[in-house]
């Protein structure tokens, strides 16, 4: 009972922060009320209270989520009532029922999320759920915990393994999953969004979990400088917000160096947005993915699951695009009434460089931030105000947001259209692919080199380069010196890393497997479409086939074992006694048997009474040293008994 | 089993019962394992069958004192165990051993005795002791009784309770004789040596020492499992009331170890607890499909556990 109690508990335990606020401590309450009655031995309360507890129950439910079929109401539902439950389980049917609701609880909390480390702690779970209800086949569980009994769960459940994965390859798949609803996203980090406030980014250094996974195709990838993951463009600033702003959809590139192609595929983790990232410059857009005007990717719709698309990208310096004069107004736009001190340096520096390219603005600017004492810092003062003024002229310190913040507004100040450009810098090479995670989210800048308005090139400058080559050569985390936060350890960002990897399997080859690739292997196999009743032919006969061999490794494990004795004994019977006779001579002791023997065949007397003498001190007597000594003899004897009746 | 030949010490004294009581040595035998097992036998038998000549011949192979009591409804306790009778030349009550003070002991017809001599009879067995007015007599430390018991249907019998038949380590039946041996009983050299007592071929000390030896008998951990088994069968089998108690499985086992003994062997094998599982049982089980049923399903129990 007790086991079942705890199997309730950690099959409700994931999903108690997605249920309202009271369930926790009706759970402490119920769960703490029925280990004391089970301690006591205390009777099941009376029906009614469990009724009204249950209507209150259902009430509180409805107040709380609303009334209606959806996934959040039903699964509340089943959770409140699997605790409940637990109030009027005090016969084993109820039990049963128990163990059963805990296996729906923990398939529910797939309904979130598929991720490899809740895999993991779910299969726990099953494990105790099922460890329970076994031990329910025991009178009196008295023993808490019994090394045998767990082996045992073990074992029923490893024998279930082999049926999982011939449901999970043969069983017909939906289009798309049941709870793949549109208004949904699993927990997914949110990643980037489409603006960027002071701050925004810095939360992501925190976060160390993937953000998407590229495998090149042919070409090894490339040096850190290199890897700018181009993610929204954002181009509209008030003050202290970028946003982005609608954009039209952008032509191919037509003219390139095919050399500078890179192609290469991308699994993204839920992010319930619309953004999809690629590398500077993605060729085209393809089905599945805009490729709007920014050059950044956006999906048709939110990506709620994993996500994988192939990416073409040519590696380029500059992106030759007309713009629009309502379009290159927008990207000079900045609140003019802020930060009147960059203003007047803005304007000194233009009557220093009268003439002069607008490169050499963009490198002026990049100098003040080299030479004037600006350095890289993930825990800058917080700013408010004229943000870019007591940034340039005060605090001096900040990160990527701050630098490519401020660098496009100097730059829209001094009349160069320019754009903050937001996603991630740099990966981790984990062999067979790249990881890309959260804590590599950046932002850099973009300017428009015009020969005449609105007719140029984008090109990309990162002023956090310049504070802080590292932060683009090694990453994020090699700036960090200090500990981002409590719970922020070298080894554990290994581990974490090293984890990566078997998560990427895992995507790869299990949450990955929708139903065109089970078509696929249908038709590796030699189905053609459809062919539902041979399919399910075939799962039934393989469901069959694995239902014998467990039945014959269950048999094989239960068939009696044989001491070397039994062993020697059973090849004296074998010797001896033609086929047919066998059987019974081998229900009889040796005793009888040498009498049988003897009196048939005299002439071997001498020796089967030497071999009965031997055998029964070998198997009976007192001598536990010398076995191996007596099983040889006797080994000798039986082969001389055989010659001899040969003769 | 019989067709053993193989010479031991004690095959002596058995060839020499046997000639006596012709074509009964597996009884013979089992009679000679319960005494050096240091138990009690009960006999079942109608009269004429042996019983007195079986346990004469016993007492004198073994050299020991014989006794024998034939009990009677109106026997006293103190008939069997002895009495205090005042002395008046030395004016104090003195103790006047009765018949159970003796090495071996017949008592015959025990179940026409009424429960009270019966009981007292058992308890003084069971203890090796008499208590009398608050002193205890010590029975001799080689104290064999052999009880014979009329079949129980017999009129006039008190029938003696399970707790009492558990005392006895083994119960057995001689039966009638074959044909063949039965004929032989006629003949005269069979006649003469009937009358001659049989020669003392070992002692009471030889006896103990032997006892001793038995005690000894190695029983390995496979042959405890299946004597273990054998007892797990009679109290699980749906049709006997009880199984066997401890003591009795005690019996058991002791008596297996003084057939080993027997077979010239210091170890115990399967065989020996097979053999001896039948006699053990015999007066133990008891099922309401009568005697009979009891017989073969003690078989069956036996051929449900093959040892191999």
């Amino acid at each position: 009972m007790l086991w079942l109690i705890l199997a309730v508990l950690v099959a409700v335990m994931p999903q108690i922060h997605r249920l309202p606020f009271w369930f926790l401590p009706m759970a402490v309450l119920v769960i703490s009320y029925r280990v004391y009655a089970q301690i006591h031995l205390m009777k099941k309360g009376h029906a009614l209270v469990l009724n009204l507890l249950a209507f209150a129950v259902v009430v509180f439910l409805m107040y709380s989520q609303g009334f209606g079929v959806s996934r959040e109401v039903s699964v509340s539902i089943l959770l409140t009532m699997t605790v409940l439950k637990l109030l009027e389980t005090y016969r084993k049917r109820d039990a049963y029922l128990v163990a059963m609701l805990c296996y729906f609880v923990i398939m529910t909390r797939f309904l979130y999320s598929q991720d490899l480390l809740l895999l993991f702690y779910l299969l726990l779970s099953v494990f105790v759920s099922t460890h329970a209800l076994s031990l329910l086949q025991f009178e009196r569980n008295a023993v808490w915990f019994d090394k045998k009994h767990m082996k045992s769960t073990a074992g029923l459940m490893a024998t279930a393994v082999p049926f999982a994965v011939v449901f999970f390859l043969f069983f017909p798949r939906l289009g798309s999953p049941i709870w793949g609803s549109p208004d949904i996203f699993g927990e997914g980090k949110t990643g980037i969004s489409d603006s960027m406030s002071p701050g925004s980014i810095v939360q992501l250094f925190m976060d160390d979990s993937p953000a998407f996974r590229v495998t090149f195709e042919g070409k090894v990838p490339l040096a850190g400088e290199d890897l700018y993951w181009r993610g929204p463009v954002l181009t509209h600033y008030d003050g202290q917000t970028w946003t982005r702003q609608k954009a039209r959809v952008r032509p191919p590139i037509t003219d390139y160096d095919p050399e500078l192609v890179y192609s290469y595929q991308i699994e993204q983790e839920a992010t319930g947005q619309h953004f999809m990232f690629g590398l500077d410059y993605v060729l085209q857009g393809f089905t599945g993915a805009f490729l709007l005007s920014d050059s950044s990717m956006y999906s048709p719709t939110k990506i709620n699951q994993i996500k994988h698309y192939d990416v073409k990208s040519v590696l380029l310096d500059a992106l030759h695009q007309k713009i629009s004069a309502t379009e290159r107004q927008r990207l000079l736009d900045f609140p003019a009434h802020m930060n009147p001190a960059s203003q007047t340096m803005i304007q000194e520096w233009q009557q220093s460089l009268q003439g002069a390219p607008p490169q050499a603005m963009v490198n002026k600017a990049l100098q003040h931030f080299h030479q004037q004492g600006f350095f890289y810092s993930y825990t800058p003062p917080p700013l408010s105000g004229d943000v870019i003024d007591q940034f340039l002229f005060q605090s001096k310190r900040g990160f990527c947001e701050h630098y490519a913040s401020t660098f496009v507004i100097m730059m829209r100040m001094a009349g160069i259209p320019a754009r903050v450009v937001t996603g991630y810098q740099g990966g981790v090479d984990m062999g067979d692919y790249l990881l890309v995670k959260q804590s590599d989210a950046h932002a850099w800048a973009e300017v428009f080199y015009e020969s005449e308005p609105g007719v140029g090139a984008w090109h990309r400058v990162d002023p956090t380069s310049v504070v802080s080559p590292e932060r683009l050569a090694t990453g994020s985390q090699s700036i960090i010196e200090q500990r981002r936060h409590w719970f922020d350890f070298e080894w554990l960002r290994d581990m974490r890393e090293d984890m990566d990897t078997m998560r990427y399997q895992w995507n790869r080859w299990v949450r990955d497997f929708n139903v065109s690739k089970q078509q696929a292997m249908f038709e590796l196999m030699g189905f053609e479409h459809h062919e539902g009743t041979q399919i399910a032919l075939v799962m039934a006969s393989l469901i069959l086939l694995l239902s014998l061999l467990v039945a014959l490794w269950f048999w094989y494990r239960g068939r009696p074992q044989l001491n070397p004795y039994q062993q020697i004994y059973r090849q004296y019977i074998h010797i001896m006694w033609p086929k047919i006779e066998r059987e019974s001579a081998s229900q009889r002791g040796i005793q009888a048997n040498t009498r049988l023997l003897v009196k048939a065949q005299p002439q071997l007397a001498a020796l089967l009474l030497q071999f009965e003498r031997l055998y029964l001190r070998a198997r009976f007597g007192q001598q536990p040293q010398n076995q191996a000594a007596y099983q040889k003899q006797l080994g000798r004897l039986l082969q001389a008994i055989k010659q001899r009746k040969a003769l | 089993m019989t067709n053993n030949k193989t010479p031991t010490v004690l095959s002596p004294m058995i060839d020499a019962i046997a000639s006596k009581i012709l074509d009964k040595e597996p009884q013979i035998k089992l009679v000679v394992a319960a005494l050096l097992a240091g138990g009690h036998v009960l006999l079942e038998d109608r009269p004429g069958l042996g019983k007195t000549t079986l346990a004469a011949a016993l007492a004198q192979v073994f050299g020991m004192d014989y006794t024998r009591i034939q009990l009677t409804s109106d026997m006293m306790p103190s008939d069997v165990l002895g009495v205090s009778i005042y002395d008046a030349k030395e004016q104090t009550f003195s103790y006047h051993k009765g018949p159970i003070f003796t090495q071996f002991l017949l008592a015959d017809e025990l179940n026409r005795a009424t429960p009270k001599t019966q009981s007292a009879l058992l308890e003084a067995m069971a203890e090796n002791q008499v208590s009398m007015d608050g002193k205890t007599y010590d029975l001799d430390s080689v104290f064999f009784v052999m009880a014979t018991q009329n079949p129980m249907d017999d009129a006039g019998t008190y029938h003696l309770p399970h707790s009492q038949l558990d005392r006895f380590i083994i119960s057995l039946s001689l039966g009638y004789p074959s044909q063949e041996s039965e004929r032989a009983l006629y003949s005269p050299a069979y006649l003469k040596a009937l009358g001659q007592p049989l020669k003392a071929l070992a002692d009471v000390e030889q006896l103990r020492h032997w006892q001793q030896q038995v005690n000894q008998v190695f029983a390995s951990d496979e042959v405890l499992d299946y004597l273990q088994k054998l007892i797990a069968k009679t109290r699980h089998h749906p049709d006997i009331h009880h199984g066997l108690s401890p003591r009795a499985g005690l019996s058991l086992f002791k008596l297996a170890q003084a057939l080993a003994f027997m077979s010239g062997r210091d170890f115990l094998i399967p065989e020996d607890v097979s053999l001896a599982f039948y006699p053990v049982c015999r007066h133990r089980l008891v099922s309401n499909q009568g005697f009979d049923a009891v017989k073969t399903m003690i078989h069956q129990m036996l051929e449900d556990t093959p040892f191999v």
